[in-house]
């Protein structure tokens, strides 16, 4: 027993005894979770300190930490003891607490043992449990979330079957379990199979195109912590810490399969992001967003060289840090006005001033916007591709041009999202007070560490995580090399100047109090039901002749994996439908002609 | 010619269990199969001018063995009636339970199981 079982331990152990606690005990639940989720950071940091680190049992290794997986491991507690820091604050007074709280320290456990994993049969159990929890947690969330929470399962469980078909066939070549063991190049079929088999796991996972159906569905029914903590940035952490793992160690990959990345990356970003465009739920829009983003981390990985799977990592952490944050000020917003429809909500930045703040900065971040932290790893994403271009051909103008416009529809779609929540004209009479201090706290930490992030980009981030986890597959070439003329520091002076100047030329044009009046619209009387909201911003993209039939096709769920299985698995067997008509009688009958069938077999 | 009987009974129970479609009755048909069964092993031990295999201290082994009965089909079938005594009041407990929950006894009602 060492330091890393007793981290996958602990939260385990700690989840089943919360789950089993009396509803009496008040208070319990949520500080023996908080409890457990310090003493898991605190591990994960005296690990991330210790470096490698080997736990052997019979002669195997099962647990093994390097750079990587300790890197992933610090944030998956990180976000863990965040997350549950914020439940407290959210969750009060809602149902099933102790099953929450259980699942949720259960996560934690898995999560951590699946990062830790060498053995391949062992990540396995570990990821066939997260799917469980996943579930579970969903479900919590009340009755109208059972549909998205049997979607999740289904998505996530089928994808865990072909990661299991995928570890079979890596044992038939190799003979061996290890997830660090020599490269398999993909060359035969076979190999080119188990490559895409373990692909589609970390895409299901991470949210990737083909398999992204759960996330939006679940993010608008789950509870927000569920949202922020799993489908936001620890199933994203683990999604791309196994694509990373399998197409940089455990597979050696040829131009063939890059290319299949390169494709998956490129589609996610722009597609997802066309379907956040049109949105009038903010739950499902920031869901959509956190399928957009993911193919920036698959398109930095699938780049191969070392910008470019650095940008992905960076990618994946800083996607982590805001997505969070923006869910977390959506639940905020949601406990204050019960309603995450942007037709109802707006003018909520006077009366929620740090959630507004918080909810700007991470827009920002996601968008891209410098000096955030989005912007250093889209940056370094486009260099990996760039650099990608110089070897020959053409394709990457395509990756390129995608990534670059998909990020500037995340800001269009996060000017419209921003503006109905925030801005615009409030629709109720009513006040709205801030949210609490265990609600505010993480989501200002995350949102700190957004600037933070972006600002000293290299000196803290990259050079403490990123790049060391990037170093141990492939040789970071020197800052100075790439780095180029981005200056986090000078740039951030620049944009502070500047917003200063601005500030200075408006307060100086409003010394003398301009006149007010309202806006003249041709004689009419404005009706109390009128307001402007920013939810029909984009009606013209979705009226546009060629958007207009995909989007139709997209409100058909033509796209989506799940129902396309499913009307699939439906035609084969409407026989065994017709035959189960649920009344009892019937099903004895049939019993008992399979016994008559037995015994005529059997005593012949 | 016995068995036949005891074949009967039992079909008749089954036929209750397979066609009737009010569950009280199907419980009435359940505990008609499991009077069939009983009554076919207790056939099974029977002995024609057997005694009660009841061992007095006067008789001799051999006397015993060769006039009483078997014991072990009376013993299982004492069992087997209180078993189904057990099986019966849950069968009952459970058909009142779907009462509550359905507002009826009719089998076909009684369908969450549909494909």
């Amino acid at each position: 027993m060492d330091l890393m079982v007793y981290t996958v331990l602990t939260p385990l152990v700690i989840g089943a005894i919360v789950r089993i606690i009396p509803d009496m005990m008040k208070g319990v639940k949520e500080g023996l979770s908080l409890i457990a989720a310090a003493v898991t950071l605190w591990f994960t940091i005296d690990l991330f300190r210790g470096g490698f680190m080997e736990t052997r049992w019979y002669g195997h290794t099962v647990f093994r930490l390097d750079t990587l997986s300790s890197f992933i491991l610090l944030w998956v507690g990180f976000f863990g003891i965040a997350m549950i820091l914020y439940s407290i604050g959210f969750m009060r007074g809602k149902a099933n607490l102790k099953a929450y709280y259980g699942y949720m320290l259960m996560t934690l456990g898995a999560a951590c043992g699946a990062v830790l994993a060498n053995n391949l049969v062992l990540l396995l159990v570990f990821w066939g449990f997260l799917a469980l929890t996943l579930y579970l947690l969903i479900q919590v969330s009340g009755p109208e979330a059972s549909g998205a929470a049997k979607k999740t399962m289904i998505v996530v469980g089928g994808t865990d079957a072909m990661l299991v078909l995928g570890v079979a066939i890596v044992w038939m070549m190799t003979g061996s379990m290890s997830l660090t063991q020599p490269q398999i190049p993909t060359i035969t079929g076979l190999s080119v199979f188990a490559f895409i088999l373990f692909a589609c796991a970390a895409f299901a996972k991470a949210g990737a195109m083909p398999f992204h159906s759960w996330i939006p569905d679940a993010a608008e029914h789950a509870h927000v912590p569920v949202v922020a903590y799993l489908p936001a940035s620890v199933d994203k952490l683990l999604g791309i810490y196994l694509l990373a793992r399998v197409s940089l160690t455990l597979f050696n990959l040829t131009p063939g399969m890059q290319l299949l990345l390169l494709i998956v990356g490129a589609f996610t970003i722009i597609a997802a992001v066309l379907m956040a465009l049109i949105q009038h739920n903010l739950k499902r829009l920031l869901g959509y967003h956190a399928v957009s983003q993911v193919g920036y981390m698959v398109l930095g990985i699938g780049t191969l060289n070392p910008i470019g799977v650095a940008g992905g990592l960076f990618h994946m952490l800083n996607h982590a840090i805001y997505k969070g944050c923006l869910f977390l000020c959506s639940g905020s917003v949601e406990k204050r006005e019960n309603t995450m429809e942007l037709d109802d909500l707006g003018g909520l930045a006077k009366y929620m001033p740090v959630t507004f703040l918080a909810f700007l900065v991470a827009a920002l971040a996601i968008s891209g916007i410098p000096p955030f932290n989005g912007f250093v790893s889209k940056w370094m994403v486009y260099q990996g591709v760039i650099e990608m271009g110089r070897a020959g051909g053409w394709l990457w103008v395509v990756w390129l041009a995608a990534a670059m416009f998909g990020s500037a529809l995340t800001l269009a779609s996060f000017m419209k999202a921003l503006h109905a929540v925030f801005l615009g004209a409030r629709s109720r009479k009513d006040k709205p007070a801030e949210a609490g201090a265990a609600m505010l706290i993480p989501m200002i930490v995350l949102s700190l560490l957004c600037v933070i992030f972006g600002v000293f980009a290299y000196a803290i981030p990259l050079r403490i995580w990123v790049l060391p986890a990037v170093g141990k597959v492939l040789t970071v070439p020197a800052a100075s090399a790439w780095l180029g003329w981005w200056s986090p520091v000078t740039a951030t002076l620049l944009i502070l100047l500047g917003v200063v100047i601005g500030l200075v030329i408006y307060l100086a044009g409003t010394l003398r109090t301009p006149r007010r009046s309202a806006a003249y619209i041709g004689g009419e009387v404005i009706g109390e039901e009128v307001r402007v909201t920013g939810v029909d911003f984009y009606e013209t993209v979705e009226s546009m002749g060629f958007f207009s039939t995909v989007y139709g096709w997209a409100k058909k769920r033509a796209f989506d994996v799940y129902d396309l299985g499913r009307m699939f698995s439906f035609y084969f067997i409407r026989g065994l439908r017709a035959m189960h008509t649920g009344i009892l009688p019937e099903y004895l009958t049939w019993m008992l002609a399979g016994l008559l069938v037995l015994i005529v077999i059997l005593l012949r | 010619m016995h068995y036949a009987l005891v074949l009967m009974l039992f079909m008749i129970g089954l036929y209750g269990v397979v066609v009737k479609r009010n569950l009280i009755k199907i419980i009435i048909s359940l505990i008609i199969m499991e009077t069939a069964v009983n009554v076919f092993i207790v056939m099974v031990g029977y002995r024609s001018g057997g005694m009660a295999p009841i061992m007095q201290q006067t008789m001799a082994t051999e006397t015993f063995i060769r006039n009483s009965v078997d014991p072990l089909p009376q013993a299982l079938v004492l069992t087997a009636i209180v078993i189904g005594l057990g099986v019966t009041a849950l069968t009952i407990s459970i058909a009142m339970r779907l009462y509550e929950r359905y507002g009826t006894y009719d089998v076909r009602e009684i369908r969450r199981l549909r494909g």
